[in-house]
């Protein structure tokens, strides 16, 4: 067994936990480096809160190991209890103690000696040194998720751990504290790992995303490498919209509907392959006279979902062999109508899995 | 590596096979591990219940030594079943009563306009503070027509309708408009949407307080003794003070809890079928209330005519005593002696009931699984227990297993007050702890805290009110107790009820009427608080949710 010597900020092997008769975790291997900031994304159900309560000592896992620092606090024989484990939790609703001040919720975790410089350290690396009177429902809820974190770092903690931290929030704000809870932790060097089903937020916050899915770790990866070249389909179609085609391998380039894609790497000849194109990789022309020869397979436009600052287009495609429905993205400042027709062809190179034989059938 | 990790797969479906079985719905708050309950909590929490039970052990330790043959005899002969008409015919006329009065009062308070609404919610639960031996006491001395049946009824009718009113008046505060407005944008009208939502939601509310009428009326000593009114609790009392007739107490006692226990009984029945949650959060909005227009002289004459005769009638006919009596015939000194002994037991007990309550209700919440669920519910028998039940098994303790030597002793009967008043203290630390969310102690636990830290720093603080209610219900309860601490009261101590008792029954109406004004004035401040309390509880919640 190789977790005692780990050096890892939080090593997770084997890990499985149920609830009664049903299974939640069914064997989560995880490795988060020392001062980074890892997202565990995952659907509703998927077991991510789950996994953050073992981490923290809260629920006792069934099997496997956790270690910390590369101390083991979890294992068949031992459990080791929250208040040892050295780490700071911070809630979806922030969960400040309502009967005590900013000051004191944050001093909650240090003796009374070290109190004192401590928490105006802290209150002003959250930039609210001037609130340290304040009772919590005197805050807004970015401020009450801001005294939160402050209070989870204020014993120094070996790991941070963070539960849909920004969910409770208006979108508006939910950005905003987003940046700012992330610069505190970046600046003080804490390792932390938070969970959210929100795939912009794991992607555009964290150094790693880890998807949690049915109960075990799908991909653990960096978010450029997660969202380009996921492990299989069911992640590429969870971290961001995806179009499956169907396809077959011929060296280095497969033949799709779309016409021959270039392959990120090579595959074996002949292969049946399920390919995937982001909406961003669909290059989405009007169908004119200088589109019609150069461009590649023409399309009608099914539907428009407009965002401002681009738009989601919903083609058809002519040719056989290709989804019912293709997803294109488009600058916010080009205007399509319904059934205007397009032609469509895709830019870069293109991820590619081994395809079940039905699904390649289908294509 | 593979050897290690088969190894632990097959502990880990034991471990899912076991709680299969124990527990079939599967809910963040299971635990795979029984260690997780603390054991000190545990011992706490048994050593609560065992005790609270202890009174019921004894009653039936000491029917069993008769013998089953000797108690049925006993229990069938003329006196039991006229007892038993005399019981009955009360609890179902003064539960109907109580039941109508407390309903519509509830409903006036907070669905209508009615002028001074404040005032009159306050007002309408103070007779709940008087002693039902003084509102007893404060009739029967102004006129004999107060007897018998009718005196009975009367006399409890307007002594116990807050125990109806209280706990519908929460239940339409908290019980969602929305309903009612959904039935009406229906179709139905509003005769028939007050007969079928809103009755409908405060249903459950309205049987649990006939259920506490039901177990007060069957408790009752010292009102039905001044009226002339013979029931189970009066004669138990009798045979065992006055005729030392130890069977015949036990007997009836038997036939006292069975009576209370079926009360009980039912009530869960009833309860378990429909129940009322609403599906939103708490009182996110107010109910628009109802215009009373024509009807408000009419029913602000009948709410003076209500204060008037169960707060009015009382208050008054002692005051009139007082000085009937005389001023000189009031002693000072016994008073403040009375006074200090009634304050030192009941507060002792107090204390007593709501640490006892702190390890139950934490037990029952923070660890639920059936057994701490069996516990606390357990603890709840303890409602069918009468005062005169509970102090006659620990004289029968106190004789057989402690030689006499606790009996009529301070801690005796600190005990008897805090079994009896145990379920007051539980209901108010539960309720409060529910509030408070389980994750404020697991931050302070991931903050290094240890566990007695964090309850003494986190929970505690949290959950204050409760325990304040906690206190204030059992003190309000027990001062106001006579039936047990006639017979634990250490021999040349005097309560307050006592001493009141004492100078009635020798028709020293002058020299009793200090002790009863005195009485309602202890307990009305707890009642008042109370009141409080309860209309605190949901708009606190509303401003948490802002």
């Amino acid at each position: 067994m190789t977790s005692s010597t780990d050096r890892g900020a939080l090593s997770v092997r084997g890990l499985k936990k149920a609830f009664g008769s049903q299974a939640v975790l069914t064997g989560v291997d995880l490795e988060v480096p020392e001062g980074t900031i890892t997202a565990v994304l995952g659907r509703s159900g998927s077991g991510k809160t789950t996994l953050l309560r073992v981490l923290a000592g809260f629920e006792r896992p069934d099997a496997g190991s956790v270690s910390i620092g590369g101390r083991v606090v979890d294992d068949a024989r031992h459990h080791e209890a929250v208040e040892r484990r050295r780490i700071g939790y911070v809630p979806q609703e922030g969960s400040l103690f309502p009967h005590l001040d900013v000051r004191r919720n944050v001093g909650f975790g240090l003796s009374r000696r070290a109190r004192g410089g401590r928490v105006d350290e802290l209150l002003a690396m959250v930039g609210l040194e001037s609130l340290g009177k304040r009772y919590p429902h005197q805050l807004s809820g970015g401020q009450q998720q801001r005294v939160a974190l402050a209070r989870a770092l204020a014993p120094g903690p070996r790991l941070v751990l963070l539960d849909e931290p920004f969910a409770s929030l208006d979108a508006s704000l939910r950005a905003q504290v987003r940046g700012e809870v992330l610069a505190v932790l970046r600046r003080s060097g804490t390792t932390a790992v938070f969970v959210t089903h929100d795939q912009d937020e794991a992607l555009s916050a964290a150094d790693l995303v880890a998807v949690l899915r049915a109960g075990v770790i799908a991909q653990l990866d960096a978010p450029f490498q997660l969202y380009n070249h996921p492990v299989d389909a069911d992640v590429a179609s969870f971290v961001g919209e995806a179009n499956l085609l169907g396809g077959v391998a011929r060296g280095p380039v497969v033949e799709t509907g779309l016409g021959p894609l270039t392959l990120v790497r090579p595959a074996r000849p002949d292969a049946w392959l399920t390919v995937l194109v982001r909406p961003e990789q669909l290059d989405l022309r009007v169908d004119d006279s200088s589109s019609r020869a150069a461009h590649g397979v023409g399309a009608r436009v099914l539907s428009c979902d407009y965002h401002g600052h681009d738009t989601t287009v919903r083609v058809r495609a002519e040719t056989a062999g290709l989804p019912g429905t293709l997803v294109a993205r488009i600058a916010g400042n080009r205007s399509l109508r319904e059934s205007d027709p397009v032609r469509l062809r895709v830019n870069g190179a293109v991820e590619a899995w081994p395809a079940a034989p039905t699904a390649a059938a289908d294509g | 590596m593979t050897e290690q990790g088969t190894v632990e797969q097959g502990t880990v479906e034991q471990g899912t096979v076991e709680q299969g079985t124990v527990s079939a719905a599967p809910s963040p708050a299971s635990r795979r591990l029984p260690l997780r309950v603390p054991a000190g909590l545990l011992v706490a929490g048994v050593a609560v219940v065992a005790v609270l039970l202890a009174p019921l052990a004894f009653l039936l330790l000491e029917a069993s030594g008769v013998g089953a043959g000797a108690v049925a005899h006993l229990v069938w002969q003329p006196l039991t079943a006229s007892l038993l008409w005399n019981t009955l015919r009360l609890v179902v006329v003064v539960t109907v009563l109580c039941a109508a009065i407390g309903t519509l009062v509830a409903w006036c308070v907070e669905r209508t306009d009615l002028p001074g609404r404040r005032a009159w919610a306050v007002l309408v639960v103070v007779p709940f503070a008087i002693p039902d031996f003084v509102v007893s006491f404060g009739w029967a001395s102004l006129s004999t027509w107060v007897q018998g049946f009718r005196g009975a009824v009367l006399v409890m009718t307007l002594a116990v309708y807050p125990l109806v009113y209280l706990p519908v008046a929460a239940a339409l505060r908290s019980a969602d408009p929305a309903l009612e407005e959904a039935s009406r944008s229906l179709g139905v009208g509003r005769v028939r949407t007050f007969l079928r939502i809103t009755l409908g939601q405060v249903r459950g509310a309205v049987l649990g307080g006939c259920v506490l009428v039901v177990l007060a009326l069957l408790a009752e000593y010292g009102a039905f003794e001044i009226l002339g009114y013979h029931t189970f609790t009066t004669e138990i009392f009798t045979a065992f003070q006055v005729s030392f007739d130890v069977q015949t107490a036990s007997a009836l006692s038997l036939v006292l809890v069975v009576l209370s226990v079926v009360a009980l009984a039912a009530d869960a029945a009833v309860r378990g079928k429909g129940r009322t949650t609403r599906t939103g959060p708490l009182a996110q909005r107010v109910a628009t209330r109802r215009r009373l227009g024509r009807a408000t002289v009419p029913v602000l004459l009948a709410f003076a005519a209500l204060v008037g005769l169960a707060l009015g009638v009382p208050v008054g006919s002692s005051v009139y005593w007082v000085f009937e009596g005389g001023v000189h015939a009031i002693a000072g000194v016994s008073l403040l002696d009375a006074g200090w002994h009634t304050a030192l037991y009941s507060g002792s007990a107090a204390l007593l009931d709501t640490v006892g309550a702190v390890p139950v209700a934490l037990l029952s919440l923070r660890h639920p699984n059936g057994a701490t669920r069996l516990l606390e519910r357990s603890s709840y028998v303890v409602l069918a227990i009468p005062g005169v039940v509970v102090a006659f098994a620990l004289v029968y303790f106190s004789e057989h297993y402690a030689n006499g030597f606790a009996y009529q002793s301070t801690p005796l009967l600190v005990l008897a007050y805090a079994i009896g008043s145990f379920p007051l203290a539980l209901v108010a630390v539960r309720a409060s702890l529910a509030h408070a969310s389980v994750s404020f102690e697991e931050i302070g636990r991931s903050l290094g805290r240890r566990r007695l830290a964090v309850l003494a720093r986190v929970t505690l603080p949290l959950v204050a009110p409760g325990i304040a209610a906690a206190v204030a219900l059992v003190f309000l309860a027990t001062v106001t107790e006579l039936t047990a601490t006639l017979i634990l009261i250490p021999t040349g101590v005097q309560t307050l009820a006592t001493q009141f008792w004492a100078y009635q029954k020798n028709l020293s109406y002058g020299q009793a009427a200090p002790f009863a004004l005195v009485i309602i004035g202890i307990a009305a401040v707890p009642s008042y608080l109370i009141s409080r309390y309860f209309n605190r509880l949901p708009s606190r919640s509303a401003s948490r949710q802002q």
